[in-house]
């Protein structure tokens, strides 16, 4: 689970907070969106709660507490959270070693790293490719794979620690919609294993899976509440958000008396397979 | 292996200092011979050969210019070659290819290395065998930069092009143009380096010292060797200086 | 014609096949085509034609009765302007009102500085004019690489995904930003599949697959508009296949 209790972030001593008295609770298991704006503070946000905030930010001031997986910080972890917490960048080439040639090799790096190795890093290695349907690419050389093979293989690097919380900065940002639909596959498959939050600044797919929506502004909370609720305030954040389409479907679908909100089960409701 | 190409180079640049010219000669062949056919020193890649190659022109034309300077400006001792304007000391013929040996010599041994090493298995020694996590970060840093510079720059030019800068043009023009790519191309690897350490401290790297060091003695024979060597060459000298 | 492709076929060098294929149009001075595709359709290796970035193997690109066969990028720009979607690439002025100012400067336009205010205000950057670029947000930063290329004063201009992230506010200023270069007798080329943000300004829609020109008209709705892109093989957003959805 992640939570923060009135949490601020100021990067040094006289700057503006950030992040201003943030408080939120993302029970364990579930998908939580973290949606807004560039510079809304999301990015900051991650780093406060995988313990990377003080890698470029030394001087940065802060306040409250961070709560993850039961272990409570004040305010902040002064320590990178591996292998608790994984994390997952918006291109897939920024997240790997570099010192491997093969995807076998960049699974088996992170498993050097926590000191599992031999049959233990193997069985886990393997674990992980099943999960994302890599196991036909384990000999291969990362430079042979596409992009979307590498954008599975990078999620399998961080997954094969098994972390208990997931972070996602833009996850779907510069992907098109064949591909933003893989990675929704992709965390719904991973509910339940892992608390997941993920940051976006389209609700698109917070609105397919998310349990629970955050929406920041200028490091401020603005919602947090679930798919249902923001789509009932939706006109709300048009200034920060892309809701074009959302203020038409939340028509519709009062119209539909439907009480379900995802693709599959509407068209499931729809009568339609 | 990469322990071992290291105490080659460790003996190497240890003979460019504590051996006559004349064994330092000897050594500086069997660097080229080792660059040129021995599987563990030759050149990673076609590009790296053609850099190898180059850098033995390179090498020799240096190393005469050094010799010919030396015997110009140092004057004492016998002369060896009078044209009347000019004269060619034979100390200065002698100083001249202690230095240009040894510079050749200690340069050959890095480059060997470098050449046939690729930075991504030296990153993976380097963190194998508990060198500061800082060296690694900076070599891998190094190597992504390095590996994704050509599509960087041909971003960045693409982009800069359509904007009417002369990127392709003559020299004036590119020189022109030079801050426009330079300007992206810094920035965006800041950032990129940024993200990076964050998503690999993520993985667990520096991972602490008793899941990193991998590397355990003994090391191969030929690597002993060297060592051997080089403890035996600065034996001999401390011997020689205190004699 | 501003744009005029005949018979165009290109490849990219050591490809297994061609990018596009055979594709003839041509559009007006004053209009605002959209180019629509999935991805690897061909869109960006047409936009790269325009201005020279690619050469064809085989056909001929003219821009406002100029063929580009020959004639160098930088010299094509006074002619095109294209935008792409990382401002990354080419931001590196030290000020917002510099970076617009390059592409001016180096076509060596009179009235530099009236082009350049004239786009800040535009694209509501004046405010920022004295700022440095990357102190702006990332969808200023998108603003700002419109702004530059409308102060290059080219008759075309090409844009790729110009509203990928951005809000309400600017999404709602860019199409007052392309509707007031319409107005001012530009030529307009997009690529996007946001129908609901510029179908209003879309007089012509041109769309490929697998590097063919499947469909080159005039849509008569939203709904003709969307039967176009589903042929491409696009994928509409969730959102947008929720309101199908539901309204079936």
């Amino acid at each position: 689970m992640i939570a923060c209790r009135s949490l601020h972030v100021a990067y040094g001593t006289g700057q503006p907070d950030v992040l201003c008295g943030l408080s939120f609770t993302v029970p364990s298991g579930s998908i939580c969106a973290l949606l807004g704006p560039t510079g809304a503070g999301k990015s900051t946000l991650l780093h406060a709660l995988s313990g990377t905030l003080g890698m470029f930010h030394h001087a940065a001031q802060c306040s409250g507490s961070v709560t993850v997986n039961e272990e409570t910080f004040m305010p902040v972890p002064r320590r990178v959270l591996f292998p608790a917490v994984g994390m997952l960048m918006q291109e897939p080439h920024l997240q790997f070693s570099g010192m491997a040639e093969t995807v076998e090799g960049e699974l088996k790096w992170t498993l050097d790293n926590l000191g599992i190795i031999g049959d233990a890093a193997q069985k886990q290695i393997s674990v992980a490719l099943d999960r994302f349907g890599c196991s036909t690419l384990r000999a291969r050389t990362l430079r042979s794979l596409s992009g979307g093979e590498l954008h599975r293989i990078a999620f399998a690097s961080v997954l094969v620690a098994r972390p208990s919380v997931l972070l996602l900065d833009e996850p779907v940002a510069s992907l098109d919609q064949n591909a933003r639909a893989q990675v929704a596959r992709l965390l719904d498959s991973l509910r339940g294993d892992a608390t997941i939050l993920f940051t976006d600044s389209d609700p698109d797919l917070a609105m397919r899976l998310a349990d629970r929506i955050i929406v920041l502004d200028s490091g401020t909370l603005r919602l947090d509440g679930s798919r249902k609720t923001f789509l009932d305030t939706v006109d709300a954040f048009g200034d920060i958000l892309t809701v074009t389409t959302w203020p038409r479907v939340r028509e519709r679908f009062a119209a539909s008396g439907l009480s379900s909100l995802t693709a599959r089960r509407l068209r499931r409701s729809l009568g339609q397979t | 292996m990469i322990a071992t190409k290291l105490a080659f180079v460790l003996f190497c640049w240890t003979a460019a200092f504590a051996l006559p010219t004349a064994v330092q000669v000897v050594f500086m062949h069997a660097a080229f011979v080792l660059g040129r056919f021995l599987p563990l020193f030759r050149p990673s890649s076609a590009q790296a050969r053609r850099l190898y190659v180059r850098f033995l022109l390179y090498a020799g034309l240096l190393s005469a210019v050094v010799v010919i300077l030396n015997a110009l400006f140092v004057r004492n001792g016998e002369v060896l070659l009078d044209l009347g304007i000019v004269q060619f000391s034979r100390e200065g013929v002698e100083f001249g290819l202690r230095v240009s040996v040894r510079l050749v010599l200690m340069s050959t041994a890095v480059l060997v290395f470098f050449l046939s090493t690729p930075l991504r298995d030296l990153a993976a020694f380097l963190d194998s065998s508990g060198a500061p996590a800082v060296l690694t970060s900076v070599l891998l840093l190094s190597l992504e930069f390095l590996e994704r510079l050509p599509q960087r720059i041909e971003q960045i030019f693409t982009a800069q092009e359509a904007r009417g800068a002369p990127v392709r043009a003559g020299f004036a023009g590119r020189f022109r143009s030079l801050f426009s790519i330079l300007g992206p191309l810094i920035v965006s690897s800041i950032v990129e380096s940024v993200e990076r350490s964050h998503a690999l401290a993520l993985r667990g790297f520096p991972a602490p010292p008793e899941h990193r060091i991998r590397i355990r003695l003994p090391l191969t024979i030929p690597a002993w060797s060297l060592i051997a060597g080089v403890v035996a060459m600065v034996g001999w000298k401390l011997w020689e200086s205190f004699r | 014609m501003s744009i005029l492709f005949d018979n165009v076929t290109a490849r990219y060098p050591n490809a297994p096949q061609d990018a596009l294929r055979n594709v003839s149009f041509a559009l007006p001075s004053s209009s605002f085509a959209l180019l629509v595709g999935h991805n690897g359709a061909g869109k960006s290796t047409l936009v790269r034609l325009m201005n020279g970035m690619i050469r064809p193997k085989a056909g001929v690109i003219a821009v406002n009765g100029l063929s580009t066969d020959g004639i160098p990028t930088s010299r094509l720009a006074a002619e095109v302007a294209v935008t792409f979607q990382n401002p990354a690439d080419q931001l590196f002025a030290p000020t917002v009102r510099d970076e617009v100012a390059f592409g001016p400067r180096n076509l060596r336009l009179p009235g530099i500085d009236d082009h350049v205010s004239d786009a800040l205000a535009l694209c509501g950057l004046t405010s920022v004019a004295d700022r440095h670029p990357y102190d702006l947000s990332l969808a200023e930063r998108k603003l700002l690489t419109i702004a530059s290329a409308v102060a290059m004063q080219t008759p075309v201009l090409a844009f790729d995904e110009p509203n990928a992230g951005l809000s309400q506010p600017e999404r709602r200023r860019l199409h007052t930003i392309f509707s007031t270069l319409k107005a001012r007798g530009r030529m307009l080329l997009v690529i996007s599949h946001d129908l609901g943000q510029f179908l209003s300004l879309t007089d012509r829609i041109i769309a490929l697959d697998g590097g063919s020109l499947v469909y080159d008209g005039t849509p008569s709705g939203v709904s003709d508009a969307e039967k176009i892109l589903r042929r491409t093989g696009v994928r509409f957003p969730f959102s947008e296949r929720v309101v199908q959805l539901l309204e079936k």
